[in-house]
């Protein structure tokens, strides 16, 4: 119990004097984790708008495919990054192992199919009269995708908020991409896991509360989004 | 006048299932075309096909003289436009709402405003421009929804029940504003309904779509009175249909005589007779009519109107309005009932 | 509505600015870079944090030191993805060499593994020899007594070959009567660390490198004390090797040669041999270098010649 009390009062301590290591790392996983997501969102959304807007023969098949790889375990994903990137890999030549950007491509495949899922659902969560509508106004389709994409941006932006979620908390694949290097490719989860085996408890519980307080600060954004939304529709 | 529409042969399967059998038909230039049907006859399928919503399983579709390609799809299209059941607005002000389908054919900012403008007045809803579009009643909603169609002029609408989820108020501005728009700017209409009195309010032709087929096309007072066959007859609300037959000359059922049929071979015969076209008195009826004697089974007031069922060698169902009858009906009266023998369509 | 967006904006933005402030750190004259691949056990004591800050200050040269278990430094090492391979496994080592991957091997530190367990020994093996204490533990292990534990690595870490090679000269074959020979047998896979708390937790005997022991001890009260610490097969050698210049011409064999005969200079055995004094009250590594000749047995590896840079 002491040990826990300790640590406690120890990581408090580590956050409040802005550790100059510690927000070095927090730093770093947000700009991670962000430029992660939002180059996700770019790729994911417009797939996911293809995939909802046009018929076509296993679209099913496809959907499920993707609603697979939402549990994609993310050392498998650090693993095909690493042979990607490797010295000797098909990428090598592009010296991208053991830097953020490699953990940023980690963390794009990790999460690009949970927003091309989310932003299905979203879709389909519309009535069918709106996708017929934009055609009947003569939309092309990349106007009428836009437009319903538009119409979902609630529901789509708390897809993000969740990828986000998932990059940021993740360890496996920024682990074995990034390398875990001090002042370079460290992040929050990654440094937690050193810092347990170091026995650096104190340390883990500091860059726990940072972890948790990212997560809540965004959760509590999405839900403030969605009970704004929610409000305006009641109106 | 030519024909704006033409379709021969054009059916839609989903899997195995033919929800729309091959139908040939058209429509001339300035024409409101009324199909009516009950709900899943495959009326909706039918005018997403026709507004290249949808893509046609078999047949071929003509519009404007030109064949509906995957090449023409987009030109054609420009030149049409179609209204949901669902009131569809997006998430945005009216006045953006009405705007899309002008942004979409990349009609500039400033001739955007002006027509968007126009039209607003011309609905007298201009102060209804900056309001967000979740703030619309049903029948608000509807009318913005006509309005974005309007605004891009089509030449021809395709109505898909637009009035089914609108209370009489809204429906009858909205039939008004439907009127118009094919009165002043010549547009060719068709629009589904499964409500006959809409149908024949607004119809020049009616088509009867039954299990994704024209049963019957023609006048809407043909379609009401001379009805092609039972389901028909059913659907355009015959209440008394009776499988009865000709003899020497006269169509009979049950033992009662319900008009002559001179020029009808004698053999089996689909009597049809509205319920509205009956009268029903205490006393005999003048002659001029069929009059026969029976007895009340049944009597209950819907609205206005009292539907009684009288038992008179058949059941009739007989329908009058409520304050022109003077007397009240109970169970078990003897009672008379007459119609004009023109009022009997046989089949 | 737009309101809301401005908001939201402003988030992102702040957002922004929080990540350019973390990741620009300050920066003299573009330091060159070397990457290192080395195991968790020396890495998890810290000394190659403080080799890094040293190294960085003084001679420029921004030390990359990502830490894995052995076989997988030794895999990104034959991959070319690091440019200096740190690691303690001499079995490893020489087919590192042997296949032509490593040169420049020199050995910079050692220290002894260590058999630790529960203060009351309730197998009785203080004292015995490493091979002694294991075979009583196997025994009593094999006769279900109550309480006796052996915690392994399990992951063919440095620590991992060290005790197999104990378990081999004391007579058994490993993966035959060893691995999964009963419940007293039990392997993480796990880091030092981590098997050393597990080992706490169970109550187990382990074999563990001193420093990362000591380090445990000291920050989180493991309650496990040395129990057996000599004997000729608890050596823990630690040695650097150039990644060839013959199988990946592109890394960075300029600073690994600076780097390698930094480490085996006076300063670099000094740095070494102070490391963990002040804060264990006693040396985690011992400097090859205190040797009088390191190429004798049990060592076998040369610590005093200056390596040259290496060429294609």
């Amino acid at each position: 119990m002491g040990e826990i009390t300790d640590g406690f009062l120890e990581a408090i301590t580590l956050i409040i004097t802005l550790n100059p290591e510690i927000m070095e790392i927090a730093g770093r996983s947000l700009y991670v984790s962000s430029l992660a997501t939002i180059a996700a969102a770019l790729i994911a959304i417009p797939i996911g708008a293809v995939i909802y807007y046009y018929d076509f023969r296993g679209k099913r098949t496809v959907i499920n495919i993707v609603q697979t790889l939402y549990a994609l375990p993310t050392v498998i994903v650090g693993l095909l990054v690493y042979l990607l990137v490797s010295n000797s890999g098909p990428l090598g030549s592009l010296k991208l192992l053991y830097t953020t950007n490699a953990m940023i491509i980690a963390q794009v495949i990790l999460v690009s199919p949970l927003i091309v899922g989310l932003v299905i659902a979203a879709l389909s969560g519309l009535d069918k009269e709106m996708k017929y509508t934009t055609m009947a106004l003569n939309a092309r389709a990349y106007r009428a995708m836009l437009t319903l994409v538009r119409e979902t941006k609630f529901a789509i932006l708390s897809a993000v908020v969740l990828a986000f979620g998932r990059a940021i908390a993740e360890v496996g694949a920024v682990m074995m991409v990034g390398g875990n290097i001090r002042h370079f490719t460290r992040t929050l989860t990654t440094a937690i896991t050193l810092n347990t085996s170091m026995g650096e408890f104190s340390t883990s519980i500091a860059l726990g509360i940072i972890l948790l307080t990212i997560a809540l600060v965004v959760n509590f954004g999405v839900n403030f989004f969605q009970h704004y939304n929610g409000r305006m529709k009641d109106d | 006048m030519t024909d704006i529409i033409s379709v021969s042969g054009l059916s839609k399967s989903y899997g195995k299932k033919e929800i729309v059998h091959p139908l040939n038909f058209s429509v001339k230039k300035g024409e409101i075309l009324v199909i009516i049907g009950p709900s899943g006859a495959g009326k909706s399928t039918l005018l997403r096909m026709l507004d290249i919503i949808e893509p046609a399983s078999k047949g071929e579709i003509t519009l404007f003289g030109e064949k509906v390609t995957k090449h023409s799809a987009h030109d054609l299209r420009n030149r049409m436009g179609m209204l949901f059941q669902k009131t569809v607005l997006f998430d945005r002000t009216v006045e953006e709402n009405i705007a899309l389908g002008l942004s979409y054919r990349n009609v500039s900012r400033e001739e955007r405003q002006k027509r968007v403008k126009t039209i607003l007045e011309e609905m007298e809803m201009s102060e209804y421009a900056r309001r967000s579009s979740r703030t619309l009643s049903g029948g608000e909603g509807q009318r913005i929804s006509f309005a974005r169609v309007l605004v891009t002029k089509p030449e021809i609408l395709f109505l898909d029940e637009p009035t089914a989820n609108l209370d009489p108020g809204a429906t009858r501005l909205l039939e008004e504003m439907i009127l118009h728009e094919n009165r002043v700017n010549k547009t060719t209409i068709v629009i589904t309904t499964h409500d006959q009195a809409q149908g024949q309010r607004l119809a020049d032709r009616v088509a009867v779509m039954i299990d994704g087929t024209f049963v019957q096309v023609g006048p809407a007072d043909e379609v009401f009175y001379h009805p092609a066959n039972e389901s028909v007859a059913t659907f355009v609300g015959v209440q008394n249909i009776f499988t009865g037959v000709v003899r020497n000359g006269n169509a009979v059922f049950g033992g009662v005589v319900f008009c002559p049929a001179p020029r009808i071979p004698d053999g089996i015969v689909q009597i049809m007779l509205r319920a509205e076209d009956i009268s029903l008195s205490k006393r005999e009826i003048d002659a001029g009519h069929i009059s026969v004697q029976g007895r009340v089974i049944t009597s209950e007031r819907s609205g206005a109107f009292l539907h009684i069922t009288v038992e008179a060698g058949c059941i009739f169902t007989v329908v009058c309005p409520f304050r022109q009858t003077g007397d009240t009906y109970v169970s078990g009266d003897r009672v008379w009932i007459g119609w004009r023998t023109d009022a009997v369509h046989l089949v | 509505m737009k309101k809301v967006l401005r908001v939201f904006g402003v988030f992102l933005i702040l957002l922004a600015v929080i990540c350019a402030a973390g990741c620009v750190s300050p920066q003299q004259q573009e330091p060159t870079q070397l990457k290192i691949a080395t195991t968790t056990s020396l890495y998890d004591t810290g000394l190659l944090d403080a080799v890094q800050d040293y190294y960085l200050e003084n001679y420029n040269v921004d030390l990359l030191i990502t830490s894995q278990g052995t076989g997988k430094a030794i895999a990104s090492a034959k991959n070319g993805d690091v440019d200096v391979l740190l690691v303690h496994s001499p079995s490893q080592e020489a087919a590192f060499i042997d296949e032509g991957y490593g040169v420049n091997h020199r050995g910079i530190a050692y220290n002894y593994f260590i058999i630790v367990g529960p203060a009351d020994d309730p197998a009785g093996i203080a004292g015995m020899t490493p091979e002694e204490g294991v075979a009583k533990l196997k025994e009593l292990g094999d006769a279900g007594t109550e309480g006796i534990i052996f915690v392994s690595r399990g992951d063919n870490s440095g620590t991992h070959s060290a005790e197999k090679n104990i378990w081999k000269s004391a007579g058994f074959n490993y993966t035959a009567q060893i691995t999964g020979s009963g419940p007293w047998y039990k392997e993480t896979g796990a880091g030092m660390g981590d098997s050393l708390t597990t080992s706490g937790q169970l109550g187990a005997y382990i074999l563990t490198d001193e420093a990362t022991y000591l380090t445990y001890k000291k920050n989180n009260n493991l309650p496990l004390e040395v129990i057996i610490d000599e004997g000729a097969s608890l050596l823990n050698r630690y040695s650097i090797m150039t990644i060839s210049p013959a199988k990946y011409p592109d890394t960075n064999v300029k600073d690994a040669t600076d780097f390698t005969n930094w480490l085996i200079s006076e300063e670099g055995q000094n740095f070494i041999g102070a490391y963990g004094v002040e804060v264990y009250g006693k040396p985690l590594f011992t400097p090859m270098s205190t040797l009088k000749d390191s190429t004798l047995p049990p060592f076998n590896i040369d610590c005093k010649t200056p390596v040259v840079m290496p060429t294609a």
